[in-house]
């Protein structure tokens, strides 16, 4: 299969924090339109899959291919450059800047105004609570709020590949539900979409494609709908 | 009466303070883009008022009136002191962003350095200042220097066009994300470390401005960059490390309280009133008056 | 405190390896060595640099001239420097080096802060040590194997303000400034006491912290007491400079004294010419009047070609201090600092002035002093006029 069927192919990458093994040995595939998603229990090593793809964490092993070109070890902002874009665990706002300041950032390596201004309000239809607190500081904004502006931040780039990590983390139910509508409506509009998940029963029902880690390793990967079917994903992770 | 010495107090405040926020704006842009603080701060103001005492009468001596040399003589220096600057980033700094500890040891060695091979090359003996604006002006019945207003003019300019810059420009934008959170920036494309370099240089830039605009009434000598250095480093932390806005308040902060407790208790005393309510400050607010938590 | 200190042990120390590296250790056996513990980094450079390459004048003068003789041994002389960085710390280094490494048993220490670091070595183990300080408290009879080598202000300010009295008869009121660390510290006392002796009101003296960049809040709190007589014994030159340029644009009129001033170009660095123009300096030689000839010109020539100053009290006690060393050797026969010291009181030696004896009894209850004269000069017009020359008998 070629770069354009498979945007986003991680190999065998491994990596470690300060000598003490985080992922071991994960490869992930995301086919080009799909949303794939990696379920894992806390501390399993999400968050490290989804660092060492865009670049904050170093890889021991591996490799990270981005439209079939090797990017391994490449800084965050060049892979922006390359189509990828990524919405932080924790949101990670420039908290004293505001919205405004925060979407422009977003799109901070494109150069075609018309452009950026089309998305911006693409995106603003799609969030449109946020429209009249442009000028607002985000940190005044809610938990749920600062979630949206954050997938509204990476949208801002024009991705076309976008990882989300932890996007329903904390947040009430009705908000989850329209993150997970989000993320629909994110990978309908052509973006290949990962996320990882300590909620596995929206993740599951979202994704295409899915993969379970436990401790730092890939134990099961299938169609999110067939791994929802397993008595063992039913037992562990849905608590069915 | 009273209000005479009230005036003057003001004024003298808003000379002193006007010095100490031109020194403290780079430090805190390098702190807020870097996380590091740049004990060689001081060795740029210090190059850049040697270079100009040199300069100056130099190109007066080839037939430039005063001021046309003043001005080539700071654009030059400026050049040369950010290609220190660039030097400095490159073959050092660059090794240690946002490694405080690193970044301490490598720029106070630089200092030292700078600060022997300055003297053997220019010798310690104070140089003969340039007069640029010469005699005084008054201001409310007050006579002030007149390089003074010059110096607060050039500040007023220098802080308001950073600030604009900062907020406006899509450098300004990216610099500021860096400040709040350098990965977030760097996921939304922003070369870290293209732009610190960046910051750097402009940061090296305003300290060779503010050394070129104090060469005519500070004393120029290789050691003068280390006594603004503790004042402007004062400023910075009282402000709130990185904070721009923060910088002109804590160098405001400090020129008061030595304008005020230079007159009424004295010199010595006013310069432990700044250490004491620094101290202070940072008891209640230990990221400083504007400081982000 | 100093404002500096993070950075002054550490660059002590770079210095000092350097330093012992292009000097190296002990020497050959039949030169005689004078350590010299100076400032040769920071705002005192200039002084110590100046005083170190005197007394290689002085070294090379003496070897030229045939050596010192020690019954029937000659011996050739020379200077050891290192930075002592006007610190307590530099200092005590510096001693350690001089005296335990390098096996030297006379120094020449600058600053009241090394010196008593010093000071504390030399008389325990019996070295001598010349001491370039302008205070009273590290000379004395506690203190046997301790020499003065140039005017301090207990020798200047008598003179000064002899002359003041006669010059402005009706001034009476003094304000005072000085640098707030042991030096200015020590002046102070020194100098507060004599001008209430002869009759003044001192309205005020402050202090100020070294390091300080803006003085215009001391200047105005300084004009504020509108006094007669401005004194500023112990700035340097350019704080002197700052401080004479913003009691200028104050408008501040009154007789302003430098007492320790030794340079006019240096204070006008900083002052402006106008701001200096009447300023009284206490330590200034005036090389070009007539106290001075076309020999000891030519040394102050030389000296500003190769280290930016002109000769001035500070930098000639590096000539003076060996000079007086070699004339005390000279005179007990002997290379032991303790026989030295003993034949020291009764020498005359040849100081960069002339030849000189000692005295200073009467301010330090022992002869310790060599009694040079003390130059009053006023700046007129950014150059340094001759207005008195007092001769200090202090047996």
């Amino acid at each position: 299969m070629t770069g354009d069927d498979i945007p986003l192919q991680v190999d065998g990458i491994c990596a470690s924090y300060q000598g003490v093994p985080a992922i071991d040995n994960v490869s992930l595939r995301l086919r080009r339109g799909s949303i794939t998603t990696v379920i894992g229990a806390n501390g399993a090593g999400k968050s490290t899959v989804i660092k060492c793809i865009c670049g904050l964490v170093p890889t021991d092993r591996g490799k990270v291919r981005l439209f079939g070109q090797d990017v391994t070890g490449m800084p965050p902002d060049e892979l922006v450059r390359r189509g990828l874009s990524v919405v932080p665990e924790g949101r990670r706002l420039f908290s004293d800047m505001t919205l405004r300041e925060n979407l422009e950032l977003g799109a901070y390596t494109r150069s075609d105004a018309t452009a950026v201004a089309r998305d911006l309000e693409r995106v603003l239809t799609l969030f449109p609570d946020l429209r009249d607190r442009m000028s607002t500081m985000v940190n005044r904004f809610s938990g749920g709020q600062q979630q949206m502006v954050a997938v509204a931040r990476a949208m801002m780039s024009a991705p076309r590949v976008m990882l989300l990590d932890e996007p329903t983390i904390g947040l009430a139910p009705v908000i989850v539900e329209r993150i997970g509508n989000l993320i629909g409506e994110i990978s309908r509009s052509g973006v290949t979409v990962l996320f990882v998940e300590q909620n596995a029963e929206i993740a599951l029902e979202i994704a295409d494609d899915a993969y379970i880690l436990e401790s730092g390793k890939v134990i099961a990967e299938d169609t999110a709908a067939n791994l929802a079917q397993t008595d063992e994903v039913k037992k562990a992770y849905l608590g069915v | 009466m009273m209000s005479a010495t009230f005036v003057q107090l003001v004024i003298i405040s808003l000379e002193i303070g006007s010095v100490y926020v031109l020194f403290s704006l780079g430090l805190t842009l390098i702190f807020g883009i870097m996380k590091v603080v740049n004990f060689a701060h001081g060795q740029f103001f210090a190059v850049s008022a040697i270079l100009v005492t040199i300069l100056v009468p130099f190109l007066a001596a080839h037939g430039l009136p005063v001021l046309p040399a003043y001005f080539l003589a700071t654009a030059t220096t400026v050049a040369v002191t950010v290609m220190i600057g660039w030097g400095v980033y490159q073959f050092g700094l660059v090794r240690f962003l946002r490694d405080m500890e690193g970044a301490f040891i490598l720029t106070l060695g630089l200092a030292m350095l700078s600060d022997g091979l300055m003297l053997s090359i220019f010798g310690g003996a104070p140089r003969p200042e340039p007069v640029i604006v010469p005699g005084t002006v008054r201001i409310f019945a007050v006579a002030v220097l007149a390089q003074h207003v010059v110096v607060f003019g050039a500040a007023v300019c220098i802080t308001g066009a950073l600030y604009w810059s900062m907020t406006a420009t899509r450098l300004g934008k990216a610099l500021r994300a860096i400040a709040s959170d350098h990965e977030a920036a760097m996921l939304q494309g922003i070369p870290y470390r293209r732009l610190s370099r960046d910051g750097f240089l402009i940061a090296t830039a305003l300290a060779a401005i503010a050394g070129a605009l104090m060469a005519p009434i500070s004393e120029v000598t290789p050691a003068v960059g280390n006594d603004y250095l503790m004042n402007g480093f004062m400023a910075v932390v009282v402000g709130g490390l990185g904070s721009v806005p923060g910088a002109i308040l804590g160098a405001m902060f400090i020129a008061v309280i030595e304008a005020v407790g230079g007159y009424y208790v004295g010199p010595s005393a006013a310069t432990m009133a700044i250490f004491v309510m620094v101290i202070v400050v940072l008891l209640i607010r230990p990221r400083g008056l504007l400081g982000r938590a | 405190m100093s404002r500096q200190m993070m950075a002054k042990p550490l660059l002590g120390a770079a210095a000092l390896m350097v330093g012992g590296l292009l000097i190296g250790g002990a020497g050959p056996a039949d030169t005689i060595r004078l350590g010299l513990s100076l400032p040769l980094s920071g705002g005192g450079a200039i002084w110590g640099k100046g005083t170190a390459w005197m007394c290689d004048k002085a070294a090379a003068q003496i070897n030229k001239a045939g050596g010192v003789n020690v019954q029937g041994k000659v011996y050739k002389v020379a200077c050891v420097a290192y930075d002592n960085k006007y610190t307590a710390a530099g200092g005590a280094s510096v001693a350690h080096t001089l005296l335990d490494r390098d096996g030297i048993k006379y120094v020449l220490a600058m600053g009241t802060a090394p010196i008593l670091a010093t000071q504390s070595l030399t008389e325990r183990q019996g070295d001598l040590l010349f001491n370039l300080s302008w205070g009273k408290a590290t000379k004395g009879p506690k203190f046997p194997l301790t020499f003065d080598v140039f005017n301090s202000p207990a020798e200047i300010g008598p003179a000064i303000i002899k002359f003041i009295a006669k010059t402005y008869s009706s001034a009476k009121t003094v304000v005072m400034l000085n640098v707030d660390d042991a030096t200015g510290r020590e002046t102070e006392a020194i100098m507060r006491p004599m001008w209430k002796k002869a009759g003044y009101r001192v309205l005020a003296s402050m202090f100020y912290e070294r390091g300080t960049t803006e003085f215009q809040p001391t200047a105005l709190r300084l004009a504020s007491y509108k006094a007669d007589i401005i004194d500023l014994p112990t700035l340097p030159p350019p704080d002197a400079g700052k401080v004479l340029k913003d009691l200028q644009t104050l408008g501040v009129k009154g007789v302003k004294i430098l007492d320790d001033g030794t340079s006019a170009s240096a204070v006008e660095a900083t002052s402006g010419r106008s701001a200096l123009d009447g300023v009284y300096m206490g330590a200034a030689i005036p090389i070009d009047g007539p106290s001075f000839d076309a020999r000891q010109r030519a040394i102050s020539k030389e000296a500003k070609a190769a280290f930016g100053d002109p000769v001035n009290l500070v930098n000639i006690s590096g000539y003076d201090a060996m000079q007086e060393l070699v004339a005390g050797i000279e005179k007990a026969q002997s290379l032991n600092p303790h026989a030295i010291a003993k034949a020291l009181p009764t020498v005359h030696f040849k100081s960069f002035y002339g030849d000189v004896g000692f005295g200073g009894a009467a301010a330090y209850g022992v002869n310790i002093q060599p009694l040079l004269p003390v130059y009053v000069t006023q700046v007129v017009n950014g150059k340094l006029v001759d207005r008195a020359k007092v001769a200090v008998s202090g047996k």
